[in-house]
């Protein structure tokens, strides 16, 4: 007799999805899914308007992202319209961009990810929380963790026009430039940005790598997979999170492909099960082969240790003395380790954050030149940047009047879809046995798809009447053996 | 008493956006106030709020059990225990409000929370459904005129 354990929804997972976990007969894990629910009719939303408008409604898209869906659909707009950004304008977008990275990212360790690791994984369900993370660091650090958040973002509020949606990408350039005096003070907020990097590898170290339960779950079979990796690298094959070729290494670390984006299409090809809405795309030239790891399997990962699996290394001193330990620490590049996501993600917020200084350093960021205005017809462009979650794009195309024909988007997190349910099969199968399901083990399920933060691209924000945390056991006829709720 | 209209949502899919459409209706009647809107949650508002006195929120909700476009209010405490029960470990506005406050930032000591009760907020769409489009003027309406916004 088949059951079924639905875990839904999930909590601390931004946008709303659900977790399918199908038993066998003996109680034990046969597969788990991650379901997402559908947002439908985007790309007639979009079609016969002016492909400006992407810009602003594509970041709409998501409550997560929303700048990085603002600087990808900018950089497709460029290509539609066949224009190159100024130098200036380029520097103020990765300013805007690096600052966007630093906070999300920040929020990502000690708001969402921070409860699995900093509280503990076997901490009762009631600390797992946010105020559980300050309970255990300290109000303090609570606090530098807000400030420093609000002081990146008034950065980008003050260049993006508005912090949660940024209004400033326009093909060609950007919309504000940057004065003498604001340069400044971004730099001083820049450098407090890599000290407080540095002290959150420290408590990363000092939490995380010093405990043996810790070490032993990241380096453990359960949270590995060995898949190919996927990141934008500049021409040192160095990680780039807003411009460069996307370079994707095999499970054993040796470059497969590098290629512009908009040749992606040869490249990334998706695949669609009937129980899901969500896609699953795969490395075309290796092929489906269902949900499995390995060099014959076209899976790939994207995201922060993605990332670094990909390149030859960081492009700032720190952050690339970051990148070596852990490697070192963790056995080699590439690093199957899912966990190790939580840390590749530190060691982005150190690199984003010694660039900002080096781009608030740079005086001619503060020149006029903020924009070159488009000459050409547009026609179709595809854009690529490294989202907090991963690899995104946005392919646009239009008539001669710049009005869209059509769009297609692969969301960060929809790279990693399928990835996220083998993992979350592999923690199921190993925590789940004979039917036996407790609260600490789904916690640890969980533990096995947040280190991709995945973001459903699901972005209502209704409020929810009731939403308790509730597994159903189901039999083959779908009725209920046994529920679980938590609330 | 400094007050904050704050319009939650997200107005291209569908009811999603009505508590948007509702703050930008009031904007539009009741230049004084300060209106503000955001497709975001938790954290990510949370620093639109702070420094005010007080705080509108308006927001959609489904519970199923009312008709569409109908209004419910709650009041920041109700809306607090419903949350900290249903989910312990997601990072709500609620909880993020906590942290601030712990922080030492000065937050909205009043709090109320109009939800409009909505069917579909899966659609792309810059317009709510019929029940839910029609109730907005109304709305907008009567909020003006339970919180004296025109004074």
């Amino acid at each position: 007799m088949a059951k079924k354990i639905s875990i839904d929804p999930i909590t601390r997972l931004e946008g709303h999805g659900k977790i399918e976990i199908f038993l066998d007969d003996d109680g034990n894990v046969k597969n788990a899914y991650l379901q997402v629910p559908e947002l439908k009719g985007f790309e007639q939303f979009c079609v016969g308007r002016p492909v400006e408008e992407l810009a602003r409604i594509t970041p709409r898209i998501c409550g997560v992202c929303p700048t990085a869906h603002h600087m990808c659909s900018t950089k497709a707009l460029d290509a539609v319209y066949h224009v190159k950004p100024t130098e200036t304008a380029l520097k103020l977008r990765r300013l805007i961009y690096n600052a966007f990275m630093a906070e999300d990212h920040l929020l990502h360790f000690f708001f969402l990810g921070g409860p699995d690791f900093v509280v503990g994984p076997d901490a009762p369900p009631g600390e797992r929380n946010i105020l559980g993370v300050i309970g255990k660091v300290g109000i303090e650090i609570g606090k530098q963790v807000i400030d420093m958040r609000r002081r990146l973002r008034s950065v980008i509020t003050h260049l993006g026009g508005k912090v949660i949606h940024p209004v400033c990408g326009l093909p060609g350039g950007v919309s504000k430039g940057l004065a003498e005096d604001q340069r400044q003070a971004f730099l001083k907020v820049a450098k407090d940005a890599v000290e407080f990097s540095k002290f959150c590898l420290q408590v990363f170290n000092d939490i995380v790598l010093k405990n043996n339960t810790y070490l032993d779950l990241i380096v453990g079979d359960i949270f590995k997979h060995q898949t190919y990796y996927m990141g934008l690298v500049d021409e040192n094959n160095k990680v780039d999170l807003y411009d460069g070729k996307i370079r994707v290494v095999d499970p054993n670390g040796k470059e497969f492909v590098k290629f512009e984006a908009k040749d992606y299409l040869d490249h990334i090809i998706e695949h669609v099960e009937p129980w899901s809405y969500i896609k699953f795309p795969y490395l075309k030239n290796i092929g489906w082969k269902g949900f499995v790891d390995g060099i014959d399997s076209g899976v790939y990962r994207v995201a922060p240790l993605a990332r670094l699996n990909a390149s030859d290394g960081m492009k700032t001193p720190l952050a690339q003395a970051e990148y070596e330990k852990m490697f070192d620490t963790l056995g080699g590049k590439p690093s199957h380790h899912t966990l190790a996501f939580h840390w590749a993600r530190l060691i982005e917020v150190m690199y984003v954050s010694e660039e900002l200084v080096q781009l608030l350093e740079d005086k001619s960021i503060t020149n006029p030149d903020i924009r070159n205005l488009p000459t050409e017809t547009p026609d179709e462009g595809v854009g690529v940047i490294e989202a907090p979650r991963g690899t995104l794009f946005h392919h646009y195309k239009t008539d001669e009047n710049g009005m869209v024909t059509g769009v297609n988007l692969i969301v960060a997190t929809v790279n990693n879809s399928a990835a996220i349910s083998m993992s979350i099969a592999k923690a199921a199968k190993n925590l789940i046995k004979n039917g036996k399901v407790n609260d600490g083990l789904l916690n640890m399920v969980e533990m096995a798809f947040r280190p991709y933060d995945p973001c459903l691209a699901c972005a209502t924000h209704s409020l929810p009447g009731k939403m308790p945390l509730i597994v159903n056991i189901r039999d083959n006829n779908k009725d209920i053996v046994q529920s679980i709720r938590r609330d | 008493m400094k007050t904050l209209i704050l319009g939650l949502g997200n107005t291209i899919l569908t009811d999603d956006g009505v508590g948007i459409r509702i703050a930008q209706k009031i904007k539009e009647k009741c230049k004084n106030v300060d209106v503000s809107e955001a497709s975001a949650a938790g954290f990510r508002v949370i620093d639109e709020i702070i420094g005010y006195d007080k705080l509108i929120l308006i927001d959609s909700i489904k519970t199923g059990k009312a008709e569409p476009g109908k209004l419910h209010k709650f009041t920041f405490e109700e809306f607090k225990k419903t949350l900290h029960h249903a989910q312990p470990h997601d990072i709500s506005l609620f909880d993020a409000f906590e942290i601030i406050k712990k922080h030492g930032d000065k937050l909205p000591s009043e709090i109320e929370v109009y939800a409009v009760e909505v069917t579909d907020t899966s659609t792309l769409s810059e317009t709510c459904t019929m029940e839910v489009e029609a109730a907005i003027p109304i709305i907008s309406q009567k909020i003006i005129d339970e919180q004296s916004l025109f004074k």
